[in-house]
């Protein structure tokens, strides 16, 4: 099947910008997984025993000891490797690539060694260590559009390929382009403070490609030096250690820089940017230096 | 309303062809459909979208309740509101959870209910049969009033001489008064960060929790990142840092009770430098606040200074210390001062119109004497016993205990006419928000099928209760019927597909709209009439700073379960806690250095012991948190709520109620206080693990993010 009949072009490549100067830390995210993907509940005992399951986490990332402390709300999930270090290990090749960017977990070939959680620097992936239960009705409110996974298992985040793939054969049908912003997963969609923007990283206009490029500046890869290419790239809290100290704030200077309404920053970035190389397939912009 | 199979199919085929755009989050408007039409839409593997509003807060999300084969599967929110921006919030998408809860109130008792559809709302005229024979002596406590059924329940409080306690754990009322008194308008504050360079947060956890959630996050994204990058500023202070505080640039400590002392420094020198008045009571020195808070006095020099040069300052103040009315009060002077007003708007306006006397709604001192002497009690949407253990007694001795209810709580074995209640995903409901941006009606439709049979709608229950006790402009007790009532069909269609009446504006989020269809049906209509309950409310005096504290501090910490409503989510019972990632439990959090000195290590037992009480847990020393401190998180500690299903046998994970603590003494205002000081902090023997995220192998270092 040929790129255009699939909808989307081979070198497309889905990506992720979290900028975490705007995570407040509610974990709507979190909940919007769990309704989007049947993500089940652990229970309490299990939960002690360090098993539950959380596609996506919100780590809490303190620096500093009382009185001077801070912290910041940093969203992990998988990081959708180029170059994921539990695809190799995977003896049954239940953990691979798709063409589009995307770290698969095949749950039919998945034989429960867990050697891929092991070699997965970011601690981001599941084991049902039991029979995951919904008790009567609360089965009713499994997504169709998602497996339901069964104990000795594997699983994580799937940037939410369901809605990817529904929205490539939309797009097919309607013989089309995805348009950027048509697709968006759960946590995208929940995300009230906009501090996560999802998108084709292989397109430079789309408004994560722009976002990015806005704030190369504050933009950083977690465990970069592993060179894992995660397809997640965070931007960096700019937190204000002088916030105390007189300089120049304000209104003012926002209004004069901008005289339309307070726009959201990927609008702002929609504006003609300097012209970019255009990504690799399987790399990602903001790469380390 | 009858569709014959011609016109089925063609509006089959419609219905199929605009679903096609909506399964994978796409603005869903041109997908949604009138319940009208429901099941023949079910169309099977085709998901429908039903436009409605979440009323688990004042936020008021307008939402999208996503369906598939008339099961809920998930909630978006309502792209394009102008309000919402959207977003719904966790407190929405959990609420799948609730209606599909396995423990879920399936019988009434103390009467008879209907049978879906037929909505005889008998056990209404019991309870206001009872309420007529017990007139004067009846009390209603309830979250809030608002719309159709906020008009019917003040207009029967006043027939039958009742009163109406506004638990609300958001204190709205107590904000209403103390704005009334300072502004003049007793609305709610309303924050939108993006109008704002320079934030001051002081004791509250405003962005997590207020009365507009997804709305406020919105806006501090934008507060983060403007179009010219000019990034907004924060600085925040409290005894313990909550996740608002982690979204400040800096994070100042105070000693607890001191949040009040510590802004009023800061308003003294403000009200200088703006040749302002300031209250005398709250005229505090540098030298005298840095004393009394711990906090350095430059700091507080600085902040003055930081917001007299800000070109448009906000500052928020909360009730988390035992200051808080002090806090809350000087919060809102000083943002008069500093900006010439407060912006406030109005979640909760009732749908009707009519008069409210001032002395309607009870404070919570005078709750403690009406209670007492009550001959019939009316909660809906209030776990009494639990919130409030020191009313628990009084609660249990008055004659007639009608409780609305949809999952099982503290208080619902104490009922003597229990009512199973729709959740809002079956229900129907309105409510009117007046804001700065205009005013918009948000209409609560089912979603789904009735689940429970014997579930009654809350706004019929209201109806109905109010028609039985004489309300002159109730007379219709159907809900659907009551907010149909005078609509053209066109406007009444519109509304069932949108969810409302409100203003749209494009989901600038991703600029590329254009490419999908327009919405079928334009946005039409008009709000119906309303009117504030709360226009003529006294306002509240306050006149001192709260007494110092003594010992430690007993601090309740917010947690995703609010003030327990939310326990039977077991999605929010596995969500870590913001700062200190437990789960399934609570745990007594006090600061690390204490801790070391103390000898007190996590998850070691330990107990808190306040004023001949006292309870235990697993300790969890924080660099949150100040010394003199000790923070039991809320919401933990039911025992009816909590699904057994995913408790196994053996293990005690529920947690304690930290307010079984609390004496019930009220504030100088005459608010409860949900503090307490002289508390002690006793290491006990052996040690309880705490299930949290942190300090074991998720635990990425921060330097993870190079500089």
């Amino acid at each position: 099947m040929s790129a255009s009949e699939k909808g989307t072009a081979v070198s497309d490549q889905w990506g992720m910008a979290i900028d975490v100067d705007k995570c407040t830390g509610c974990k709507a995210c979190i909940i919007a997984c769990h309704a989007e993907n049947n993500i089940p509940v652990v229970g309490a005992e299990q939960s002690a025993m360090g098993r539950v399951i959380h596609w996506l986490r919100i780590d809490r990332i303190e620096e500093g000891s009382y009185p001077n402390v801070s912290a910041d709300f940093i969203p992990m999930l998988c990081q959708q490797c180029g170059s994921a270090p539990c695809e190799s290990v995977c003896p049954v090749f239940a953990s691979t690539h798709t063409h589009d960017g995307l770290n698969a977990q095949i749950y039919n070939r998945c034989i429960g060694t867990r050697v891929c959680a092991n070699n997965c620097p970011y601690h981001v992936r599941m084991f049902n260590f039991t029979t995951p239960t919904w008790p009567e009705p609360m089965n009713k409110m499994l997504n169709p559009d998602v497996t339901a996974r069964s104990e000795g298992v594997m699983e994580k985040c799937t940037f939410c390929v369901q809605r990817i793939r529904r929205g490539n054969l939309d797009a097919k049908v309607e013989g089309r382009k995805i348009v950027d912003g048509e697709i968006r997963p759960a946590c995208v969609q929940s995300c009230a403070s906009e501090a996560i923007v999802f998108g084709l990283l292989s397109d430079p206009e789309s408004s994560v490609s722009r976002y990015l490029e806005k704030n190369h500046a504050r933009s950083a890869l977690v465990h970069g030096e592993l060179e894992t290419r995660p397809h997640v790239i965070y931007l960096r809290a700019e937190r204000d250690s002088e916030v105390l100290e007189p300089r120049p704030i304000g209104l003012g200077a926002r209004k004069a820089a901008d005289s339309k309404p307070v726009a959201s920053t990927t609008e702002q970035a929609a504006a003609p940017v300097a012209a970019t190389p255009t990504p690799v397939a399987g790399t990602t912009p903001a790469s380390n230096p | 309303m009858n569709v014959n199979r011609r016109d089925f199919l063609k509006i089959g085929m419609l219905t199929a062809a605009a679903t096609t755009f909506t399964a994978c989050g796409r603005p869903v408007e041109h997908g949604v459909v009138s319940q009208y039409q429901m099941p023949e839409y079910a169309l099977p593997g085709q998901a429908l979208f039903w436009a409605s509003t979440c009323t688990e807060f004042r936020s008021d999300c307008a939402v999208s309740v996503k369906t598939v084969e008339n099961r809920a599967i998930n909630v978006i929110g309502m792209p394009g509101h102008f309000f919402s921006k959207g977003y719904a919030g966790k407190e929405a998408i959990s609420g799948l959870q609730v209606v599909y809860n396995p423990g879920r109130i399936k019988e009434a008792k103390g009467g008879k209910v209907g049978d879906d559809g037929e909505l005889k709302e008998s056990l209404a005229v019991t309870v206001a049969q009872e309420a007529l024979k017990n007139e004067g002596a009846v009390l209603f406590v309830v979250d809030r009033v608002a719309g159709m059924a906020g008009h019917a329940l003040v207009q029967a409080a006043k027939a039958v001489g009742g009163k109406i306690w506004i638990a609300d754990s958001e204190q709205s009322v107590r904000e209403r008064r103390i704005l009334k008194a300072v502004i003049g308008r007793a609305e709610l504050p309303y924050y939108p960060l993006d109008q704002h360079d320079f934030v001051l947060s002081i004791g509250s956890n405003f962005i997590a929790e207020n009365y507009c959630r997804p709305r406020v996050e919105w806006s501090f994204g934008r507060f983060r990142r403007t179009p010219g990058h000019l990034r907004g500023r924060m600085v925040s202070a409290s005894s313990r840092m909550n996740p608002t505080d982690v979204c400040a640039d800096r994070w100042v400590p105070v000693a607890p009770g001191s949040d009040a002392t510590f802004l009023a420094a800061v308003g003294t020198l403000v009200a200088l430098k703006k040749k302002a008045s300031w209250p005398s009571w709250a005229s505090v020195s540098v030298t005298d606040a840095a004393t009394k808070t711990g906090a350095p006095a430059k700091t507080i020099e600085q902040l003055a200074e930081r917001l007299v040069e800000a070109e448009k300052p906000l500052v928020v103040g909360g009730f988390q210390g035992a200051s808080g009315d002090a806090t809350v009060f000087l919060a809102h002077t000083l943002t008069k001062i500093l900006i010439g007003d407060v912006p406030t708007f109005e979640p909760d306006m009732l749908v009707g119109s009519g008069s409210v006397p001032q002395d309607l709604f009870l404070s919570d001192q005078d709750v403690v004497s009406f209670l007492g002497a009550a001959k019939v009690v009316v909660l809906h949407g209030i776990d009494l016993v639990y919130r409030y253990p020191w009313l628990a007694e009084s609660f249990k001795k008055v004659k007639t205990r009608a409780i609305l209810a949809t999952s099982p709580n503290e208080s619902t074995d104490s009922a003597t006419h229990l009512v199973p209640q729709r959740f809002w995903m079956e229900d129907w409901g309105d409510l009117l928000v007046e804001s700065p941006e205009g005013a918009w009606y948000g209409l609560t439709q089912p979603a789904i099928r009735n689940q429970v049979p014997a579930a009654v709608s809350a706004l019929g229950f209201c109806l109905e209760f109010a028609k039985a006790v004489g309300v002159a402009d109730v007379t219709e007790v159907n809900p659907r019927k009551a907010l149909q009532a005078g609509r053209a069909p066109a406007d009444w269609e519109n509304m069932l597909v949108r969810g409302g009446v409100w203003a749209e504006e494009e989901d600038i989020m991703y600029p590329n709209r254009a490419a999908y269809p327009p919405p079928a049906i334009a946005n039409s209509g008009k709000p119906p009439k309303g009117y504030s309950a709360f226009k003529e409310i006294a306002p509240l005096k306050v006149s001192s700073l709260g007494a110092p504290a003594k010992d430690m501090t007993l601090v309740l910490l917010p947690t995703h379960l609010a003030d327990g409503a939310m326990a039977d989510r077991v999605w929010l019972q596995e969500l870590p806690d913001a700062m200190t990632t437990v789960v399934w439990d609570s745990w007594i959090e006090i600061n690390e250095d204490w801790a070391k000195e103390n000898k007190i290590a996590r998850h070691d037992l330990v107990e808190v012991k306040v004023g001949g009480k006292s309870l235990k847990g697993s300790a969890y020393p924080s660099p949150f948190i100040h010394p003199g401190a000790v923070g039991i998180p809320c919401g933990r500690g039911q025992k009816r709520q909590i699904l057994r299903e995913f408790v196994d046998l053996g293990w005690d994970p529920e947690g304690e109620n930290p307010k079984e603590l609390l004496d019930g003494s009220a504030a100088e205002s005459g608010y409860f206080n949900l503090t307490a000081s002289g508390a002690q902090v006793v290491k006990g023997k052996g040690s309880k693990i705490l299930a949290t995220f942190d300090k074991r192998v998720y635990d990425l270092p921060r330097h993870i993010l190079p500089e």
